[in-house]
């Protein structure tokens, strides 16, 4: 899957939802599954866990199941850990889907971002930027 | 990949104002135990002080989260002798 650089770098488009055991719990109690979230994903190569906006985790309504003591280029902060769904869609290829991922709440809001793809994910793909084109892709 | 890591016996207090202060309190206080026993690799699910079980994969502890408590919150954690720090890059943003 092809994406433009933006201003802001490789940033591209994602899905966010609960995760698959989260889904099966609301299967066999009968409620309602929400539709997952649109939201602006952006690579993140100093960040270990990925990472999503406190607006997107409300909207979703994930629970909170941790939070860790994470060092920060500012400090030490304590961040409250979710597990959601995360895809990224594509019609190009199939969509990459990682069924339950655990993400930390993003510590200060982003303008135009509401994930930080960090390397937990991008380990999982191959990627190749094309600088004078204005282009990365993924592979998997 | 390799992260840095340090030793569970020397995790950090819990901010006090955290949902989870309790917990990572129990956690912080048991898993020298739990590694002794054997448990190194389970995920343990917590809620308050109450330990409510070792699974031996994510998936497990989360679903039983799910189960008994379906609004949360509750704690998961994964047993490990060595904690991995977690960074968060992008807070490294200049300011003019």
């Amino acid at each position: 899957m092809k994406f433009k650089l933006t201003t802001l770098g490789m940033e591209f488009p994602v899905l966010i939802g609960f995760d698959q055991v989260a889904m099966r719990a609301h299967q066999t109690a009968g409620t309602p599954i929400p539709k997952p979230f649109a939201g602006s994903a952006l690579v993140d190569t100093g960040s270990d866990l990925t990472c999503v906006s406190a607006s997107l985790l409300q909207q979703i309504g994930s629970v909170k199941i941790a939070s860790h003591s994470t060092q920060t280029i500012s400090g030490r902060q304590y961040i409250d850990i979710f597990s959601l769904s995360l895809s990224i869609p594509s019609r190009q290829v199939a969509m990459f889907v990682v069924p339950t991922l655990i993400v930390m709440q993003l510590p200060t809001a982003i303008p135009n971002i509401d994930v930080l793809f960090g390397m937990d994910l991008l380990c999982q793909l191959r990627t190749m930027i094309d600088g004078p084109k204005g282009e990365f892709e993924f592979h998997y | 990949m390799l992260r840095p890591t340090i030793s569970a016996l020397e995790l950090p207090p819990p901010d006090p104002a955290s949902d989870f202060a309790d917990e990572w309190e129990t956690y912080r206080s048991r898993v020298g135990t739990w590694l002794a026993e054997g448990k190194e690799g389970q995920f343990v699910l917590l809620k308050g002080k109450d330990i409510l079980g070792f699974w031996g994969d994510f998936e497990g502890a989360l679903a039983e989260g799910y189960r008994r408590f379906p609004k949360g919150p509750f704690f998961v954690h994964h047993v490990l002798s060595r904690e991995p720090v977690i960074r968060i890059g992008y807070n490294r943003l200049c300011r003019v």
